[in-house]
């Protein structure tokens, strides 16, 4: 699989320019440079018209870890082993997905699903890849590696196949404001695999899971948390691991007793005294479940 | 822990020796890191020379950007992607940038402090100057850039083209 890196120092695109031109920017060190191409940001196209180093400058620069979140990747399974995408992108951060435009013309030749679509705010690209198409890392390494929201939607009759495609697709994201599996999004081990380990590789502020409660609570909380038996243990080994909050919403079968309401509170109450966090006054968790509403403060 | 009112001496890359406050080079992780390794006795004074690579011009302007900011927060705050931002230069800072620019020489004297700030690691004022450095090229035509950074175009004609038709999506 191919990673992103630091670009290669030895051909470092300002050595040339230092000998021909007197540009002191040219001659500062990479990381400052990058520093301060992170300040300019609304103004990158204009600067890659400068000179010829300067544009080499900004395309080195233009690394998935520098590029702006995605405002939205939805990540849909779709029939005969396709993977359905539409990346929604800010227009105000279109200038540095120049590459992820070549890619899209690229990918458009063989593919009718493929195109652009420009609104006055924001513009969406959709495509379709087959799930073990090489394809997928060639997007994967011109996206961010952050998202506002990342959604990941499965038939209902899911495909092993489609979550080693969706596996490739993130393995760059670091950062993640909202993680969205949909209701049919985890039923199998595969699913479960790759919900943990996008969990461990990122930052991301909320996942949102629609559970199967009757038949998969344990397999999937289990494969997420590793030391869950019973709800309550899950709840507060969340809490433990440092989430802030849980919005638990659940229509169907009775998974919370009066008295595993009244222990989260009494063991969250004695955490906070132990777990030195600064948000600790402000975890909270809100349980709905047959009428019952907890809210531990 | 720091002294106020110890002092060190620093030695200038010509030669120059300045003598300032532990107060003051307490921002700098160049310097403190340099007095760790020296393991000297914390009641020294003043403790021994720490030499940087720093001419005694510039020198003297880190040292007046730290006077105003002895008080500043330490560790120095480090900022998301989405909270970066170059419009936010406190006003003194402001005035101090701009004195230079009414010299001749005010660009070299910008890069100048940029790369000592970035050699005596000291991350406000290298955060600062190169807002002040983005803060000079943004919303400029490309033609003023080229002034700025003192750059000749060696595009032809249709790679200009070529790169214009690449960015058209973005202004649509």
């Amino acid at each position: 699989s191919k990673s992103v890196s630091m670009p290669d120092e030895s051909r470092d695109s300002s050595m040339e320019e230092t000998e021909e031109t007197p540009c002191m920017l040219s001659r500062l060190p990479l990381e400052i440079r990058w520093k301060i191409f992170d300040f300019v940001t609304g103004n990158i196209i204009n600067l890659q018209q400068v000179s010829k180093s300067w544009r080499e400058m900004i395309e080195e620069w233009m690394i998935p870890e520098k590029l702006p979140a995605l405002h939205a990747l939805y990540v849909y399974e779709g029939t005969l082993g396709l993977i359905t995408l539409k990346i929604e992108i800010d227009n105000s951060a279109l200038w540095c997905y120049s590459k992820l435009r070549l890619l899209i013309q690229d990918l458009s030749k063989t593919s009718n699903e493929t195109f652009i679509e420009l609104y006055p705010h924001r513009t969406f690209i959709s495509s379709e890849i087959p799930n073990d198409s090489p394809d997928l890392d060639r997007l994967a390494s011109v996206l961010s590696t952050k998202a506002r929201m990342i959604c990941v939607r499965t038939k209902i009759w899911e495909e092993s196949h489609f979550y080693e495609g969706v596996c490739f697709l993130l393995k760059h994201f670091r950062k993640i404001d909202v993680l969205d599996f949909s209701r049919h999004a985890i039923y199998l081990q595969s699913s479960s695999e790759l919900l943990k380990k996008i969990v461990s590789n990122s930052s991301i502020r909320m996942v949102k899971l629609s559970l199967e409660t009757r038949h998969l609570q344990r397999c999937i909380l289990l494969d997420v948390s590793e030391r869950i038996e019973k709800w309550p243990d899950f709840v507060l080994a969340m809490f433990e691991k440092a989430v802030k909050s849980i919005d638990i919403i659940n229509h169907n079968a009775p998974i919370f007793t009066p008295e595993d309401f009244r222990r989260i509170v009494e063991v969250g109450q004695n955490a906070k005294k132990a777990i030195p966090s600064p948000n600790d006054s402000s975890q909270t968790a809100i349980a709905k479940s047959q009428g019952h509403h907890i809210q531990k403060d | 822990r720091i002294y106020p009112l110890m002092r060190v001496t620093l030695t200038t890359s010509d030669g120059a020796s300045v003598t300032v406050s532990r107060q003051l080079t307490k921002h700098s992780g160049f310097i403190e890191k340099a007095i760790t390794d020296m393991a000297v006795d914390d009641n020294a004074v003043p403790l021994s020379a720490v030499a940087v690579d720093v001419d005694d011009a510039t020198l003297k302007l880190v040292i007046e950007w730290l006077t105003e900011h002895r008080d500043d927060a330490l560790p120095y705050p480090e900022k998301t992607d989405e909270e970066r931002r170059a419009d936010d230069i406190p006003a003194w800072d402001q005035a101090f940038v701009q004195k230079w620019d009414t010299k001749e020489d005010q660009q070299q004297t910008l890069y100048a402090v940029i790369t000592a700030a970035d050699k005596l690691d000291i991350k406000g004022l290298l955060d600062m100057t190169c807002k002040t450095l983005a803060n000079k090229i943004n919303g400029k035509t490309v033609e003023e850039m080229r002034e700025i950074l003192q750059l000749e175009c060696d595009f032809t004609e249709e790679e200009l083209a070529e790169i214009r038709k690449e960015n058209a999506w973005c202004e649509n």
